[in-house]
Order: structure tokens, then sequence, then C-alpha cells
């Protein structure tokens, strides 16, 4: 088990990561550039699709260089791994800002913050579709095995062993260790494959799915097993 | 080559329905059955305490498990006869405390519906709810025009749970003895209206029915629709005042309180099948108010009933001649409700005549006798409750009669548990009057 102080050093460590950066102005206008990029990527992406779209389209719509393009961004895969990136520090930003979501039961916690992803992500779904085909491919950096996606992962567990702690010693669950975090990652991943899949109304049996699944799930950690 | 059997087909068949991902989100059913597995090591212990502790169980699983279920727990919490007390007792929780979606569900599934989180569209909102309905849970809000309104919000996802379930349902066989009462047409009519009712426009246009045609009950209120502020999954109406059954009896009413309220609510019930042509398909004591000015609020018209013409004509040709010893033209009302399905050409030696009729006379005792009934004693509901057994057994699956035989005896429940006296033959007398 970490100690309290072990856990508040981890906690700045995802935390934050956006504000490290703050200083100087080239920095910041770099990452204006990056987002600029990106939204014009984005765009692209939902009318013509992922793997239809050309660096030379989405350069000139960021109204920028094709070089320039690539010293931001080397491929494609590049730019939707920074979709993700940013994607991912949105939510832990969100998560540390919100009081209410903070101090709500695990469960309900959980749930905001899944919502609060798809929702974001909702208007490009095809893309994450697109690039989640794409990570099938071996030599992909897409890979869930390349470097790039086991950072982007690694900084999403840490996030979830932040969450996981803090439930543990309000002990809301019993002490789960690396394995609920692992657990937790992987039912994060199922959820959002089943959110691509899902045609109904609104989505809202990912909704239902979400709730059931941690409604049940908290309920059979509280009883310590199945037995109740 | 060897022939596979006829179960692992279904069971196959079964597991493709709609894939099993979307089994696991959407079957509540699956939860419970897993449930039934999951209880054996309780079955040592002595059978009250087991029974105490599997009814709380069971209550706090469909509770989890939410809409349909609940529902069917509603059901059976309503043949109060067939149940141990313990059980009764924890049922009768389920129908007033359900558990809160958590508020960020809740304003999340308003937000898809309706556009907007609800704090923006009232100018209050309560976000606790204060009520739990079987598909949703209602909250107290104020509109900008400054009304007081109940807000609907319905959980997420109980559509598509409907449709898994039936279609599951539909892949088990049945045994032959239950086949008899529980035919494809009934399953096909219960999945029509459970589906139905996760539709919320379906019940505002129930609500309004109500308010324009059953205003000559002047104890009767009916709330009023805000479509505005209503969608298919948001319904949101006027609040209705007043207490439930149970809170109400903790008061100790006096008997003649019980009386007229008994009076009413049975009036209520003829009122709908004898003049309305429709009835408010929910008995649970969950859907009624009552206030201090002896007034009853109906709530709740997710499946209202909209009668067959046949079946109201067959119903007044029936109390017609129930007590003319006129066996022929009672089996010529018979013969309406059912259609042609049966021979009624010999009424003296017909097991369903004799079955209804025996009922009937039980029910609404000799013109003339202003003597009421008691529905408090217990005999006299296992008397009522047995004359329906007798009638679903003798006369061919018919949803109808089914649907009937639910509605009075959920109302007899109520009226046990009131301890209420109704003078019944004469109550139907005059709303029959009044019609014709």
């Amino acid at each position: 088990m970490p100690t309290p102080t072990k856990r508040q050093a981890r906690k700045k460590s995802t935390s934050s990561r956006s504000t490290k950066k703050a200083p100087g102005k080239r920095a910041k206008n770099k990452e204006q550039t990056k987002a600029r990029i990106l939204k014009a990527a984005l765009e692209l992406f939902g009318q013509k699709g992922f793997y239809k779209t050309t660096t030379k389209e989405i350069s000139r719509k960021a109204r920028i260089a094709e070089g320039t393009l690539f010293n931001y961004f080397k491929t494609k895969e590049d730019l939707a791994l920074y979709f993700f990136e940013t994607e991912l520090q949105n939510c832990i930003d969100w998560y540390y800002q919100d009081d209410y979501v903070r101090a709500a039961p695990l469960p309900e916690k959980l749930f905001g913050l899944v919502q609060h992803y798809l929702d974001r992500v909702e208007p490009y779904e095809e893309f994450i579709g697109a690039v989640y085909l794409r990570a099938l491919q071996p030599r992909s950096r897409l890979n869930p095995l390349s470097l790039e996606v086991q950072e982007l992962r690694l900084r999403e567990l840490m996030f979830i062993r932040d969450i996981l702690e803090e439930a543990e010693e309000r002990e809301e669950v019993p002490p789960l260790g690396e394995f609920g975090v692992y657990a937790l990652g992987l039912g994060f991943l199922a959820v959002v494959t089943y959110w691509l899949n899902d045609r109904s109304e609104g989505k809202e049996n990912t909704m239902a799915l979400l709730d059931r699944a941690l409604t049940l799930g908290s309920h059979v950690l509280r009883q310590g097993g199945w037995e109740w | 080559m060897v022939k596979r059997s006829q179960a692992t087909t279904k069971a196959r068949r079964a597991l493709k329905v709609g894939g099993l991902g979307v089994r696991i989100a959407g079957s509540y059913l699956g939860y419970q059955m897993q449930n039934l597995f999951l209880d054996t090591p309780a079955r040592a212990e002595n059978k009250a305490s087991f029974q105490q502790k599997s009814a709380q169980r069971v209550r706090e699983e469909l509770q989890q498990l939410r809409g349909p279920i609940m529902k069917l727990g509603q059901t059976l919490s309503m043949q109060g006869h067939l149940i141990p007390e313990e059980i009764l007792q924890e049922l009768t929780d389920l129908q007033m405390h359900a558990p809160p979606m958590h508020p960020t569900l809740m304003r999340t599934q308003f937000k898809k519906s309706m556009g907007e989180y609800p704090e923006a569209v009232f100018a209050r909102f309560d976000m606790e709810p204060f009520a739990a309905a079987s598909l949703g849970q209602v909250h107290f809000a104020m509109t900008p025009g400054g009304d007081e309104v109940a807000v609907k919000i319905q959980y997420p996802g109980i559509r598509e749970a409907i449709r898994n379930d039936f279609a599951l349902l539909r892949t088990v066989t049945l045994p032959a003895r239950w086949a008899k009462y529980v035919s494809e047409e009934m399953i096909s009519e219960a999945e029509k209206g459970f589906i139905l009712e996760t539709d919320y426009r379906n019940e505002a246009e129930n609500i309004e029915f109500f308010r324009t045609h059953a205003p000559e009950l002047p104890f009767l209120r009916v709330p009023a629709v805000f479509r505005e502020y209503s969608s298919d999954k948001v319904l949101t109406m006027s609040f209705m005042r007043g207490e439930f059954l149970d809170q109400r009896l903790e008061r100790k009413p006096s008997q003649e309180w019980r009386d007229r309220l008994g009076s009413r609510l049975f009036e209520l019930f003829v009122y709908q099948l004898y003049a309305l042509n429709a009835i408010h398909a929910d008995p649970h004591p969950g859907n009624y108010l009552y206030d201090d000015d002896g007034t009853i609020a109906l709530i709740d018209y997710g499946c209202v009933k909209y009668l067959p013409d046949n079946l109201v004509r067959g119903s007044h040709a029936m109390a017609d001649s129930l007590w003319e010893g006129n066996e022929v033209e009672f089996a010529e009302a018979l013969q309406a409700v059912f259609e042609s399905r049966i021979d009624f050409s010999d009424p003296r030696s017909n097991p369903i005549l004799q079955a209804f009729m025996e009922y009937l006379q039980f029910l609404m005792p000799k013109k003339g006798r202003k003597k009421a009934i008691d529905f408090g004693q217990g005999k006299v509901l296992e008397s009522l409750t047995s004359l329906w057994d007798k009638v679903l057994k003798t006369c061919p699956p018919n949803p109808e009669v089914f649907f009937l035989c639910r509605q009075e005896l959920g109302l007899f429940n109520v009226l046990h548990r009131l301890g209420a006296r109704v003078a019944t033959t004469e109550v139907t007398g005059r709303v029959r009057r009044a019609v014709r």
C-alpha cells in the first residue's frame, strides 16, 4: 500500500501536467498552432474520413505550409495521438476542477467522467472508429504496443489509480491495488468499443450499460464477492 | 448425423438475437436468473428467516434492475393472498421507494431528451427525486411561469431491455399447462403494453383523455400536462398533493372515512369500465394520492387501456341479466365478450358461464340489497380471488378478461388494505343508470 504522501506526489504528476508548460510565449504559440491544426484536421476527417484526408489538405485548412505541419506532426497518426492526449488531459482537468464530481460516490464519479469524455468526442465518432481499425495494424504508431500509445495509456492508468486510491481511502471500495486500475482501464476501453457500435437513440444503451455495470460492480465490491 | 435437440436450437437462437453485447447491457431477466443460482446456500436456513432475507434481497435486486421486473414485483405485491406476509411487506416498500438515478445520470438523460440541463429549463428544480416511478423517477420543479410541476424522467435503455427480454421469452418453451394461460397473443399484448408505456408522449395523451372525459366524478383529480417541457422520455405535469394509502392509514382514519374512500375507489373503477370505456391500468397503490378533502388524485397514466366495444357491451349485458335468472341473455353477453370462440348454445352446462355468474353474483349481491361488502375481511378477498381463479381456469386465454382480472383483484387488494365496506351493487347501479 502506498503512503498518502506518495499518493499526493503522484497526483501532482497527472493533475498539473497541463499547467507545467504555462510559461514561455513560444511554447504557448506552439500549443495554439497544434490546436489549430487538430481542429482543421478533425473537420476534414469528419467530412472525408480519416484515410482519405491528406496532409496537404490539412495544412491548407490550417493555413500553414505543409513543411510546418511536418514540424508538428510527422504523420496523421501523430495527429490522432495528439487528439487522444488532449482529450485525456481535458478529462483530468475537468475532474479536478469539478467539485461536485470529485465529491460524488465512486460509481457516479466514474459515470460522470466517462460520460464527459464520450460527450466531448461524440462529433468525432467516425474518426475514432477509423483509429481503432488502424491500431490493429502491427506497424502503426497507434498500435497498443507502440511507445506513444503505451505512454498515453500509462497516464490514463495513473489517473485511474488516483481516483481509485481516493475511493479506497474513503473506504468506498476494498483495497484493489493494480488489479483494480487495470480492470477499470479495460472496462473503459470496452465501454468505448460498445459506444462505437451503439446505434440506439442518443447512445442511450451505452449510458444504461455504464450505469448498470458500475452499480453492479460497486455492489459486488462492497459485499466483497458474489455471496449476497 | 446427430440431430440437435429442439432446446439446443432454441438456446442458440436466443443467443443470436441482438448479439451478446446487447444482452449484457439489456436483460433484466438475465440478472434475475443469475440470482436464482446464487442463493443455493441460503436454502439451508430456516424458512421464515430465509423468506424475510430473500424478500429483502429480492427487493434490493429489483430496485437495482429497475423497469419491467420492478413492474412484475408490483403486480405480484398486489396479490396479497398468494404471497407470504414478509415478502409482501418488502414488495410494498418497492412500490414507493425505488433507488434514484444519481444526479449525473438523471441530468444527462434529461439533456439528451430536452437539449438542456433541467436547471436551465426550470426556474427551480430539485435534484433529489421525491418519488420513484416504475420506469423512472419524479422530481419537483417550478416552471418559469411559476407553476409547480412534477417532472418524470425515464431510466435510460428501458425500451431496448424490454425488447431483449421478450425476444428471450419467446424462445423459451413453456410447459403445456402454462401455455394454456399464456398464449403468444398475450405475450405480444404484454410487450406492446410495456413498450407503449416507455413513450411518455403516449402517457401525456392518456392524461388528456382523462381530463376531457372524466370530469363527472367530482372527487377525482387529474393532472395537467405541460407539453413544452415534455418529450418521449420526460413528462412534466402539474404537481398533485396528497398522501399514499399507507401514509394515510398510519394516521388511523375513521371507519366512515375508509368506507367513503372505498366507495369512491370502487365507483372510479366501475365508472371507467361502464362509462369511460378506458381503464387506468395500473392498480398499485402508488398511483393514488388521497387528500384531506376526500378527493383522489390519479397519477401515472402509463398504461391506460382503452376497452374494446364488445367488452363494454358484454359487461353491461352481463350486469343486466345477472339477477333476472336469464341465462340465455347472460350467455349472449358472454358471447359478445368472447366473440365467436366459444359455444354457449347450452348455457346450463357451460362451466364458463357458471364461473362468471358465480363471481359476479358474489361481487354484486342481489338488487335491492343495500348491504355493503366488507372488503376488510380476509375471507371476502379469498373468495373473490378463488372465484376469479375459476373464471380464468375455465375460459380460454383472453387478454381482455385476464386484464380485467388483474385490475379487479388489484382494486380488491387496495379495498382490503383500506378495510372498506362498499355497497357494490348500489354504486354499480348508480353509475350504470347515469350512462344510460
